[in-house]
């Protein structure tokens, strides 16, 4: 039988119950995926007025999304909308990109942030704040920088993939599927612009007009938050030799007219402090794969000196663009960061590790492998 | 004394291990290791290890606090041998220190959760119902609640120690795994000071201490240690992961490290991709434990504080206790706030409490054993061997 106290103790349970109940269902919250906009693609390029910026905000289509969900893939019109918003700050240009969207612009699905070249520093560092601040935005999208039209890039259809957001995230996600793996996420790159004696590098995409395709074989370099340059294809190939980030690199060598691809391996960076002398040295250990021989056959010794000669070329490319980023002043591979690391007191006696770049003394040590060569004898 | 007696033979062991083990690291863990690596710089691993040795000292000192009188809790018998008065201010100042606890965590992790994953509810609904759930599980008893805190708390903990290992995975210099050789002492004392809310809150053995069987005390200790080791060797991961993933200039710019890098991981192909989001989630096991804790705690050092015992004085306290760490906490505006808190205030007098009040009251103890003979014998006729 229950008495008083016991059917009052019941009634305490169930009304807690139900208030935990009530508020654990996150109803505040409660949006339904019809009422949003999932923004796939952000992007930042300067504003027509000084000190202003723009801001691309793309989403896919609703029809897209159920043709995708489906499984049918997106046909006809265009799979993405675009909605461009200008402002001095991000939270304007977004209040003005959603004043042209019905639903609700959601920015915890950004899985591409696109950065024009020509965005200065002060914009691109608050931007990088303001997003870093966005609570639903989880700091794990790729970034990449381009020199040209934001949306056009990032609109740019491919037959690979629905949506030109999942191109690119397909792409930088695998990385055996790039030449060299140059895909930046978006901690990545904010982490090595907080950390002094590295600067930060994001991969080039531009768009060739004939036949009409995306490249992305290129890297922008920048001091800090400041676009420097961008490196040509074959610098690109040589940084990611430098980084460890080579897989696909291949190598030329006409005195043998032999051809070795899938070159990739790892590297060291060693710093040191020589009484005030700052000594870089680089080891790069590579293997790679014959693709091709003018003898068509080959022996030990030719194996050898292939692989001699293709460490002494490979070795040379390295300086060259190491000379190049000193020229810049531009220091991507991080060698300030290195002696920060190993010996703190002396990149903490130095004022300006800009200054202090182009004086350290370079050295590169490749030893080049040749370990498969096809079925051929 | 007669309720001493009931109380016998409550929880075992491991229970209580577990309830120790819960009733810490749930706050401070948010935070980890930004004030480290703030203060220390890479050095910082060197004052986590630091805060293990000082917290593995003063778990010995509250345990031997607790061997005093080991079936009544120190509200209990703090003024029998302190004096009354003394008694009384140390009876206040546990209550308010549960208190403030059990509100930190509640703040800290509405915001966690606010900021992540309900940016439109509002953060006084996300605490009401983290406290509403640990006053649930706390009106059950400590029996009911070290039994949660087993089928709840150890999985998720060793879920997370998984997911740790998951961590290594997204490291980008593996250089900085190496611990740096070159110690500077004070940057590693001020990081040990200001991190140091990692370990604040294993005090709870204070009031748990007689509700665990006799002959299980010992062995209680015994699982206490290695709960500790066990969160030391959790914590190394977790700090050489964030460090070696994020290094040393990023981590004190991030608010959250551990959620941060949470965030990061990700399982690709499993179902659930964004797997380390959902450890966080999880997480709010932890932190309801560590309310439930202090809410259980809280009502019981009330009851001795005013002595009323009575069968509406436990719901009473853990009422009033719950609705006191719901105001509290919406009375914080933002994060920020509670961070000045916790650092101003929190800390120093937390840690003032874990080294203070067993120092004091050991040393006075000390010189009155003929009054702990006669109090040990009231309390107790069999009373569990010393030392």
């Amino acid at each position: 039988m229950m008495t008083f106290a016991s059917i009052g103790r019941l009634w305490a349970k169930i009304v807690t119950l139900l208030v935990i109940g009530l508020t654990l269902g996150g109803c505040w919250d409660n949006r339904p995926v019809d009422y949003r906009a999932l923004i796939f693609t952000i992007g930042f390029s300067p504003g027509p007025k000084p000190g202003e910026l723009k801001m691309l905000f793309q989403f896919p289509t609703p029809p897209a999304m159920a043709q995708y969900s489906k499984g049918s893939g997106a046909s006809g019109s265009s799979p993405v909308g675009n909605v461009t918003g200008e402002g001095p700050s991000v939270a304007r240009c977004f209040n003005a990109a959603q004043a042209q969207v019905s639903r609700d612009l959601y920015l915890g699905q950004i899985q591409i942030v696109a950065v024009s070249t020509k965005l200065s520093a002060p914009l691109f560092y608050s931007s990088l704040n303001s997003l870093d601040r966005t609570g639903a935005f989880d700091k794990t999208p790729f970034m990449f920088a381009t020199a040209q039209s934001l949306k056009k890039v990032a609109s740019f259809p491919t037959t690979q993939n629905n949506f030109p957001s999942l191109y690119y995230v397909d792409l930088f996600s695998c990385m055996h599927c790039q030449t060299d793996s140059l895909g930046v996420r978006f901690w990545q790159f904010a982490s090595d612009v907080a950390t002094p004696g590295v600067d930060p590098y994001l991969p080039q995409v531009s768009l060739a007009s004939k036949p009409n395709h995306v490249l992305v074989n290129r890297v922008a370099l920048y001091r800090h938050l400041t676009y420097v340059s961008t490196l040509n294809p074959q610098n690109t190939m040589t940084l990611g030799i430098l980084k460890g980030l080579a897989h696909k690199v291949s190598l030329f060598l006409p005195r043998q007219q032999a051809t070795l691809r899938a070159i990739h391996g790892s590297s060291r960076l060693q710093v040191q402090d020589r009484h005030g002398h700052i000594s870089a040295m680089f080891h790069v250990v590579l293997s790679s794969t014959l693709e091709g021989i003018g003898t068509q056959t080959e022996t030990a010794a030719q194996l050898a000196l292939l692989s001699h000669e293709g460490s002494e070329i490979l070795a040379r490319r390295c300086l060259t663009l190491l000379e190049k980023t000193q020229k810049l002043d531009v220091d991507p591979f991080g060698v300030g960061r290195n002696l920060d690391w190993h010996h703190p007191e002396s990149f903490l006696a130095i004022k300006h590790w800009h200054k202090e770049y182009p004086k350290v003394h370079m050295t590169v040590h490749v030893q080049l492998k040749i370990h498969k060569m096809g079925d051929l004898k | 004394m007669a309720q001493a007696k009931q109380r016998l033979g409550r929880i075992s062991g491991l229970q209580f291990a577990t309830t120790v083990t819960a009733g810490y690291m749930a706050m401070g863990v948010f935070y980890f290791p930004r004030e480290l690596v703030t203060s220390a710089g890479r050095d910082g691993i060197w004052a986590f290890w630091l805060e293990g040795a000082v917290t593995y000292l003063l778990m010995r000192l509250i345990f031997a606090l607790n061997r005093i009188l080991p079936n009544e809790t120190l509200g209990e018998f703090a003024p029998k041998i302190l004096s009354k008065p003394l008694g009384i201010i140390l009876g206040i100042y546990t209550a308010l220190y549960h208190l403030a606890l059990g509100a930190s965590a509640a703040i800290l992790f509405g915001y966690v959760l606010s900021n992540i994953f309900l940016p439109d509810t509002p953060v006084w609904a996300i605490i009401a119902s983290m406290v509403l759930t640990a006053t649930y599980m706390a009106s059950l008893g400590i029996s009911s609640l070290a039994r949660t805190l087993q089928a709840g708390y150890i999985p998720m903990a060793i879920l997370t120690f998984l997911t740790l290992i998951l961590a290594l995975s997204v490291i980008r210099h593996p250089v900085l795994l190496l611990p740096p050789v070159n110690i500077r002492a004070i940057p590693i004392l001020q990081g040990a000071y200001r991190e140091y809310f990692l370990f604040i809150g294993f005090e709870v053995t204070v009031t748990l201490y007689p509700f665990t069987r006799n002959t299980d005390r010992r062995q209680g200790e015994r699982f206490a240690y290695w709960g500790l080791a066990l969160i030391m060797i959790s914590g190394t991961i977790l700090y050489e992961g964030i460090m070696a993933t994020f290094g040393p200039a990023f981590i004190p710019l991030l608010r959250w490290p551990v959620v941060s890098i949470m965030r990061v991981l990700s399982l690709s192909g499993f179902f659930v991709s964004k797997w380390g989001m959902l450890v966080v989630v999880l997480w709010t096991i932890a932190v309801v434990s560590f309310i439930a804790i202090r809410l259980w705690c809280l009502a019981h050092d009330l009851i001795a504080l005013v002595q009323w015992h009575s069968r509406y004085s436990y719901p009473t306290f853990l009422i009033s206790g719950a609705l006191a760490i719901i105001v509290c906490s919406v009375s914080i505006p933002n994060a920020k706030v509670a961070d000045y808190f916790m650092e101003r205030f929190l800390l120093p007098w937390g840690l003032g409490y874990l080294i203070g009040v067993p120092v004091v009251t050991l040393s006075v103890a000390h010189f009155r054993q003929s009054t702990i003979q006669k109090l040990r014998q009231q309390s107790e006729p069999n009373p569990p061997t010393t030392g």
